[in-house]
C-alpha cells in the first residue's frame, strides 16, 4: 500500500475528482498524516483557535467569495494564515478561479495546490471515502475466504488441511471464492471487516495433487467476487479425542481481527466428512442467527416448556387423591 | 522464534517453480515459517502465497521460523534462497547427494 502523499491522491482520485493542478506538484513526496478533510473558513479570517494542523484544506465557495473580497496583498495574508496551519494540500472546488497572487504564492513557496471541478460539499464526502479507506486498520491472513450463500467464512488452519479443497468443492456447489491462502482484510467500519484477494493471486487456487487452477477461466464469473464482508470465521482442525468440540451450539465463540470480533467455528476434519454441506450450514445457521432465530435457544425453550407442562400433569395427578 | 534475512538468488525471482522448492523443503521441518517481503507475508508452506510476494531477484526477505527445529530450518531455507535458487532444481533421478 505503502503511505499517503498528495502525490498518490493525485495520482489515484484526478479522473474521479476531476482534479486539476494550479502549481506543479513538489518531486519530493508529502505525508498526508490524517484522514479529515477542514474548511478553513475562520483561520482565513485570521481566528485559527482549536483548528487542527496537518489537515487537507478545502476551499469551498465561502472561502473564495472571502477572499474575493480582499485585495492582492491582503488575499495573501490571508492563504498565509491558512498555510500556519501546516496543510499538507489546499484543494479549491467547485472549479472556481483562483485569484493569480494565490497561484503564484503556491509557486514560490512550493506547496500544493489543486483545483477540483466538484462543489465542496461532494468533493469532501468523496475524498473523505477515499482517505477513510486508505488509512483504515489493514492486515493478512492465511486462509480462505469464501461467499457462501452471502456469508463470507473465512477458513483457517495448518497448511495442507484442506482450506482449498474445501472452497474448491463450494464453487462446485455453486458458492463464490473471494481470496485462497491470502486473504486481505481490512477494517472499514468499528465492527466490519472487508476481505479480498491479493493482487498477484487474484482467483487462483492449488489443490494438492493437481496444481494450479484459475477459478475464473474454469467456473466462470459466478464462482468469483472481488470482495466480501468477512462474517464467520471456521477454524479447520485435525480431530483430536482430547478436544471437547461445541456441540449445542447455543455459547458463542469469537475471535478478534483488528479489533472486530467474528463468530468463530472450530471444525474438526475426519476422513469422509462433508466439510462442504457443514459448511453451508454454518453461514445458514448464522443468518438465521442475524435474523432473530437461535436454532440451541428454541431447542431448549421448547424442552423448559415440556418439562415445564408435564411438571403440571404430575402436579395435577399428585393432588388427585379422589 | 528466529528472524534471518536472504537476497532473493534465483535470476527471476519468487516464480511458482521456486516457490514449489521453497515449500518442499518447509514441509520437511515441523518449523511455521512465514516470509515477508515489501510489507506483505506469507506462509512458506503455500505455493501461491510465495509466489504473490512477487519477491525480485537480487532483493532481501524476511524469513521468520518458530519452533522445535527452526535453527535448522532457518538455515537450509537461507541456504536454498540465497544459494540454491540460482541453480535450476536437480532433475528427478538425478543424485541429490
Amino acid at each position: 500500500m505503502g503511505p499517503v502523499t498528495v502525490q498518490r491522491i493525485y495520482r489515484e482520485l484526478r479522473e474521479s475528482l476531476l482534479l486539476e493542478l494550479l502549481a506543479a506538484l513538489p518531486a519530493e513526496p508529502i505525508a498526508v498524516g490524517a484522514a479529515d478533510v477542514h474548511r478553513p473558513g475562520m483561520a482565513l479570517m485570521g481566528y485559527a483557535e482549536n483548528f487542527l494542523p496537518d489537515r487537507i484544506q478545502v476551499f469551498g465557495e465561502s472561502e473564495m467569495a472571502y477572499i474575493n473580497t480582499l485585495d492582492a496583498a491582503g488575499q495573501c495574508e490571508a492563504v498565509e494564515r491558512v498555510l500556519t496551519l501546516n496543510p499538507p494540500v489546499i484543494f479549491v472546488a467547485m472549479d472556481q478561479t483562483v485569484p493569480e497572487p494565490i497561484i503564484n504564492m503556491a509557486r514560490e513557496q512550493k506547496f500544493p495546490l489543486i483545483r477540483s471541478a466538484l462543489p465542496a460539499v461532494e468533493f469532501m464526502a468523496e475524498l473523505t471515502h477515499h482517505l477513510e479507506r486508505t488509512f483504515a486498520p489493514h492486515t493478512e491472513v492465511h486462509g480462505t475466504l469464501v461467499d457462501v450463500y452471502g456469508v463470507g467464512l473465512l477458513f483457517t488452519g495448518r497448511s495442507g488441511i484442506g482450506k482449498s479443497e474445501c472452497a474448491m468443492d463450494l464453487i462446485e456447489r455453486g458458492h463464490r471464492l473471494v481470496a485462497d491462502d491470502i486473504v486481505e482484510l481490512t477494517r472499514t467500519n468499528e465492527d466490519v471487516l472487508i476481505g479480498r484477494y491479493r493482487e498477484a493471486l487474484r482467483h487462483h487456487l492449488e489443490i494438492r495433487g493437481v496444481g494450479v487452477i484459475d477459478v475464473q477461466a474454469l467456473f466462470g464469473i459466478r464462482a468469483i467476487r472481488m470482495q466480501k464482508r468477512v462474517e464467520v470465521e471456521v477454524q479447520l482442525q485435525e480431530w483430536d479425542d482430547s478436544v471437547d468440540y461445541e456441540r449445542v451450539g447455543s455459547e458463542n465463540r469469537y475471535t478478534e481481527i483488528l479489533g472486530v470480533n467474528l463468530p468463530q467455528v472450530a471444525l474438526p476434519l475426519f476422513p469422509g466428512k462433508n466439510i462442504t454441506v457443514i459448511s453451508e450450514v454454518i453461514a445458514l445457521n448464522f443468518m438465521l442467527k442475524i435474523y432473530g432465530y437461535d436454532a440451541a435457544q428454541v431447542l431448549n425453550d421448547r424442552i423448559l416448556d415440556t418439562m415445564r407442562t408435564s411438571n403440571r400433569l404430575h402436579d395435577y395427578l399428585d393432588h388427585d387423591r379422589e | 522464534m528466529k528472524t534471518v534475512t536472504a537476497t532473493v538468488s534465483d535470476p527471476v525471482g519468487f516464480h511458482l517453480r521456486a516457490a514449489g522448492r521453497i515449500v518442499k523443503l518447509t514441509k520437511t521441518f515441523a518449523s511455521e515459517v512465514t516470509i515477508r517481503y515489501n510489507g506483505r507475508m506469507a506462509n512458506a508452506k503455500s505455493i501461491m502465497g510465495l509466489a504473490s510476494l512477487a519477491a525480485e531477484f537480487g532483493t532481501d526477505v524476511e524469513i521468520e521460523v518458530s519452533g522445535d527445529d527452526e535453527e535448522a530450518a532457518a538455515q537450509r531455507l537461507v541456504h536454498l534462497i540465497a544459494v540454491e535458487l540460482a541453480e535450476p532444481e536437480t532433475p528427478p533421478g538425478a543424485s541429490s547427494v
